[in-house]
């Protein structure tokens, strides 16, 4: 490998950026009503000793609406009367918990009811397989192939969020970071750096893409050493020039880094980050001695 | 095929140093190493896998080291739509240890919609079948190695205490970790209420799983205290603890409600042991 050679890089400190919290329902924005959205049974399943059954209502319209708080739900057991589902005493708020759609988002209510009783010893069970919902725009849906059963207890929502999407995350960082958001990253540091000392570590940057990305802009990135609550944080430029400018389609480049590993840092495990703005995130446990 | 190109260094600071290499690589695939090894510190698990920036933004100066993902199973609670093997890579390459946790059919006395029977060779044989299923499961997220070494969690929620339903539990996890322990190996786990899955009577069994994660929300991080569980059961770096539940944590501006835990024992896919964590 050639010997590296030096230069200076001006250096830009830039503030962290912070993501931004959940979506707030535009002013005017109307309630959700049956014709807009898309309801279904998803998975039935066990988690907090509850049986718990999802039911995911995506909006199938044209434009946002919103839901301000989880609708109305109606169990339709086979041969009972309705019972109406309450909220969680573990989470009263999801009553008031306002969410708005956009097209094609796809909100999750979690149904919860006792996993477990002295009655489910014997063979008889309490499941409905139907349910009921009331948007408050308007309009019910009825959702089957639900499995609820209330043998142990009455049913409860125990959450009520919007689905964070992977494919919907990647779409907005590429429309607000171009390119750079289809950048991969790995990193190459050692398992252990002592307190008082330099760490040194690699990242390189894959571009899996059939374009080169360019670098041109010299993107920002933070690196940061966290142990016990306390850490050393600098944002700092990508000597891209040194790079050449770009990473070539289906190729990757290497950065050397390095960091002051604080004495006052904890000694134990040690999270090194190191992030490129709108682009990848690596990182490594390191044992700090 | 590497081929070094160029390479050049930018003095910084003096405790800053960056410099670049440009390399042209093949692409790599979506690969998790296999393996696993006993890790000291904390972390959360919640009921869907977060996206990877979410993942990203809860590494970053956060006290959580690791995350227990749902990988499957009949009643796997939520749907998981961001977890494949790509997710797998990514918060991997984050820096995240991982626990992969299987939720197949739960004790014969509950409510839940799949349940093990109380015949003993029809349990036994789902323990072994929900093994197999966890083993491809793993396979299909990319794990490198045939797995061999990763720890695998099964999720036992709690039931009550009658002795036939006690018993077709020991048959249906003697199956999980006999099959987990055919080769490729996996490290069988088991996870459970400390008092309300029996998880006691777990450590009674002929071949017991490697290790526990017991949910004991007493808010006491150490996995030496577990209520239930005697202090010689799993006590050489066999230890996983949620210590608590169900409550929101904000970092870099992201909400994620979660349990949260503390590990004494293995994780994928590497270790790190500290004689100085809270966890032990």
């Amino acid at each position: 490998m050639p010997a590296p050679s030096s230069l200076s890089l001006s250096l830009v400190a830039l503030a962290l950026l912070g993501l931004s919290g959940a979506a707030q329902a535009a002013p005017g924005v109307r309630a959700c009503a049956a014709a807009d959205v898309r309801v279904s049974a998803g998975q039935a399943g066990a988690w907090r000793c509850q049986a718990t059954q999802e039911i995911r209502i995506a909006n199938a319209g044209a434009e946002a609406c919103h839901l301000p708080g989880f609708p109305s739900v109606q169990l339709q057991p086979a041969n009972e009367a309705p019972q109406t589902v309450g909220a969680s005493e573990s989470a009263p708020e999801l009553q008031s918990t306002r969410l708005e759609l956009a097209p094609g988002e796809e909100i999750v209510v979690l149904l919860g009811t006792p996993g477990s009783c002295e009655a489910a010893n014997r063979p008889e069970r309490k499941v409905s397989k139907r349910l009921q919902l009331a948007l408050p725009g308007g309009g019910l849906k009825t959702v089957d192939g639900v499995h609820v059963d209330t043998l142990c207890g009455r049913a409860t929502v125990m959450r009520f969020e919007r689905v964070q999407s992977e494919a919907s995350a990647r779409a907005l960082a590429m429309k607000a970071s171009g390119a750079l958001s289809q950048l991969t990253g790995s990193i190459s540091a050692p398992d252990e750096a002592s307190r008082g000392g330099l760490l040194r570590y690699t990242v390189t940057l894959s571009n899996p893409t059939a374009a080169p990305v360019s670098l041109a802009a010299c993107p920002s990135y933070t690196q940061s050493l966290w142990a016990e609550g306390r850490s050393t944080d600098a944002t700092l430029r990508l000597n891209c020039a040194a790079a050449g400018g770009q990473i070539p389609a289906n190729g990757s480049v290497s950065f050397d880094m390095q960091v002051a590993v604080p004495a006052g840092l904890a000694a134990g495990n040690g999270k090194l980050s190191w992030k490129l703005d709108g682009g990848p995130g690596v990182g490594k446990m390191i044992g700090l001695r | 095929m590497h081929s070094l190109s160029r390479k050049a260094v930018a003095s910084l600071l003096p405790s800053l140093l960056v410099c670049s290499s440009t390399f042209l690589l093949t692409q790599p695939a979506h690969a998790y190493p296999g393996g696993g090894a006993a890790f000291n510190g904390r972390g959360f698990d919640t009921c869907a896998a977060p996206s990877t920036s979410q993942m990203q933004a809860w590494w970053t100066n956060t006290p959580w080291s690791w995350v227990g993902v749902y990988i499957g199973g009949a009643v796997r609670g939520c749907s998981q739509p961001n977890l494949t093997a790509s997710w797998m890579n990514t918060t991997y390459s984050q820096g995240w240890r991982h626990t992969l946790i299987w939720v197949g059919p739960q004790a014969p006395c509950t409510t839940f919609s799949s349940r093990i029977s109380y015949d003993s060779a029809t349990a036994y044989q789902q323990g072994k079948d929900e093994a197999v299923k966890a083993y491809n499961a793993l396979m299909a997220l990319g794990f490198t190695n045939n797995a061999a070494g990763t720890p695998v969690v099964y999720d036992m929620e709690g039931y009550s205490n009658t002795a036939s339903c006690k018993a077709a539990v020991k048959q249906f996890m003697q199956g999980w970790v006999d099959q987990l322990a055919v080769a490729p190996a996996q490290v069988s786990g088991v996870y459970g209420s400390a008092c309300n899955s029996y998880l006691s009577d777990l450590a009674t069994m002929a071949r017991p799983p490697k290790f526990v994660w017991a949910a004991n929300w007493d808010n006491n991080p150490s996995t030496a205290t577990l209520s239930c569980v005697s202090g010689t059961s799993w006590a050489s770096h066999q230890r996983l603890k949620q210590y608590q539940g169900d409550h929101n944590e904000t970092y870099g501006g992201v909400t994620i409600n979660i349990d949260s835990n503390c590990a004494n024992g293995p994780l994928a896919p590497t270790g790190g042991l500290n004689s100085a964590s809270v966890c032990n």
